[in-house]
């Protein structure tokens, strides 16, 4: 087994044993952690299938930056100790079997094309698509992280006298 | 082709269990950890769908990124919710530092 072989299957395992963590942890703060490890995996399968500048921004963006967010959020603002609802676990958990049958199912019986062309994943590549071929989009996506910004920012600004 | 069977039922692992988490939550925090999640799932399926099947990769590095951008908008608008909602309960409770 080579390399990639190795780094697919742990990567494989890791990003199965997150979710499952982050799905199944009571608390809040595991979940957020088991949610990086997840990451972690997702990049390193990314990695593993020749995406390099995808990996990276996921290791940044998704297993370090949201982590360290949610967590600097519950640290300011501590969620409840036990942050699952009650009662519902029985069909909560039957319907993600249902649907997770259903959409894997379904992902696997569509016919896909198989690969051909040039493999082409580089930065620079991805950046001229950005900036020809899906330019709207790309504004778009500037757009929403301004709005979302400013949401933030309009939301928790400064102090105000109780009225 | 056996490993893009493998990556599309992961894939839909991570989305359905995002999707679950997210529903299980009592916080705002929680849920958008299983948010998250999903997200996470859907980058590793476009990655992934496009890089072994087709003719266009780099669409997928496309909607891999405009996905993790729409995650991490979510993630900050998420917590600045979840931070007012708490300054706002603390305000009406009379509770310093708010």
């Amino acid at each position: 087994m080579n390399v990639v072989g190795i780094l697919f299957g742990l990567s494989l395992v890791v990003a199965i044993i997150g979710a499952l963590g982050s799905a199944l942890a009571d608390s809040a703060r595991t979940a957020i952690w088991s949610l990086a490890a997840s990451m972690l995996g997702i990049a390193g399968l990314c990695l593993a299938l020749g995406n390099d500048f995808v990996a990276i921004v996921v290791v940044i963006v998704m297993a370090i930056l949201v982590p360290a967010i949610l967590l600097l959020a519950v640290d300011l603002a501590p969620a409840p100790q036990l942050d699952v609802k009650e009662g519902s676990a029985l069909i909560l958990a039957t319907g993600a079997v249902a649907a997770l049958l259903a959409l894997a199912w379904l992902l696997v019986r569509t016919t896909w094309l198989p690969a051909g062309g040039a493999r082409q994943n580089t930065i620079e590549w991805i950046g001229s698509r950005f900036l020809s071929d899906h330019l709207v989009a790309l504004d778009l996506l500037a757009a929403m992280l301004a709005l979302s910004a400013i949401g933030a920012v309009a939301l928790l600004r400064g102090r105000r006298a109780a009225r | 082709m056996m490993t893009l069977r493998i990556v599309l039922i992961l894939s839909a692992a991570l989305i359905v269990l995002g999707l679950a988490s997210a529903l299980r939550r009592r916080s705002l925090i929680g849920y958008l950890a299983g948010i998250e999640l999903g997200i996470g799932g859907i980058v590793l399926l476009a990655s992934a769908l496009f890089d072994l099947s087709g003719f266009d990769t780099s669409t997928g590095g496309v909607i891999a990124l405009a996905a993790i951008a729409l995650g991490v908008a979510v993630a900050v608008i998420g917590v600045a919710l979840h931070l007012w909602a708490r300054r706002a309960g603390r305000r009406a409770a009379d509770l310093e530092p708010w």
